[in-house]
């Protein structure tokens, strides 16, 4: 389906011509477009315009279909991009959200582990602490030290006890 | 008033089978896509004169008709070779026309006994999805 063996017709109703001129017949086709594009692609680079009026006499085409081709071109082409762009930032967002995952993963694996480092260190210097304390070793159930400590000391207590005993029934005078 | 631009994309299988295009043109249509680069207009105060000319070798006509406000209401195609399956006016140029349309089925040809088994089976159920679709415009 070309120029030479397709013909449209469009029908306007409720119009009338008022000068309008049909658009001479023009031949387009895949040759030309692949053309068109690789010069209005280059657009930006170093040419900051286009001359429509040139590529419509280099291409024997109306300047009006080459702006709407052009256009049509690049609406095509920024569709592309767009999807490739999300395809990868799609594909960057799921790494990421792995990477996270592992780090996050690590993470708690260190913080388990610093954690309970210090903890155990924490654990440690109070048991020392603990174990320093003269109040607590008192209490201390099974340790030798703290058992001949407190037995001394409850020797001590029960000699002051008796003491006081003998004071308060002198007190009393019982 | 803006020229109308009509393209028409054949959506017979046999483009899909051709080998992909290589350059990097945005339109990946761009095999089965024509373009209808004779259009003539007819107004309401025109003769109905404008018929004749000199389009001898014409093969397929396409009747555009649009309302006062320029807006596309209805698309024919009178062709041997090709049947209209839809039409679509762009979303951000209503003078801008996409026709939908079904080329005559051909032989696929030699180079094409050559495929393989799982390929001919895809090109056997696209020809059928496009003889359904071809029906239901009947």
């Amino acid at each position: 389906m070309n120029a030479e063996n397709t013909i449209v017709y469009v029908k306007i109703s409720g119009r009338t011509r008022d000068g309008f001129v049909d658009p001479p017949k023009f031949k387009w086709d895949l040759e030309k477009d692949k053309k068109l594009w690789s010069k209005v692609s280059r657009f930006g680079n170093q040419k900051k315009t286009i001359d429509w009026v040139r590529l419509s006499r280099d291409f024997e085409t109306p300047e009006y279909f080459l702006r709407k081709r052009s256009y049509r071109l690049f609406a095509k082409h920024l569709k592309m991009l767009e999807q490739e762009i999300e395809t990868k930032t799609r594909g960057l967002t799921a790494g990421s959200e792995i990477e996270d995952t592992d780090s996050a993963n690590n993470n708690e694996e260190f913080e388990d582990n610093d954690g309970g480092e210090d903890d155990e260190f924490l654990a440690s210097e109070g048991l020392k602490n603990l174990r320093s304390s003269k109040i607590l070793n008192q209490k201390v159930p099974g340790d030798a030290r703290a058992a001949e400590s407190s037995l001394s000391e409850l020797s001590n207590l029960s000699v002051s006890k008796s003491a006081l005993e003998e004071a308060l029934l002198d007190r009393l005078q019982l | 008033m803006d020229a109308f631009v009509v393209t028409v994309v054949d959506r017979n299988v046999k483009h899909g089978l051709a080998p992909a295009l290589k350059f990097g043109h945005p339109d990946h249509e761009s095999q089965a896509l024509m373009f209808a680069c004779n259009v003539k207009y007819i107004f309401e105060d025109d003769e109905e004169s404008v018929a004749e000319g000199d389009d001898g070798g014409i093969e397929n006509v396409v009747v555009i008709e649009t309302n006062g406000g320029l807006k596309v209401t209805n698309v024919e195609l009178i062709s041997e070779r090709f049947k209209l399956l839809e039409y679509e006016t762009a979303e951000d140029d209503n003078h801008e026309v996409v026709i939908s349309a079904m080329s005559k089925f051909e032989g696929l040809g030699e180079e094409f006994r050559e495929l393989p088994l799982e390929r001919l089976v895809e090109i056997y159920r696209l020809r059928n999805d496009q003889l359904e679709s071809l029906f239901n415009t009947l």
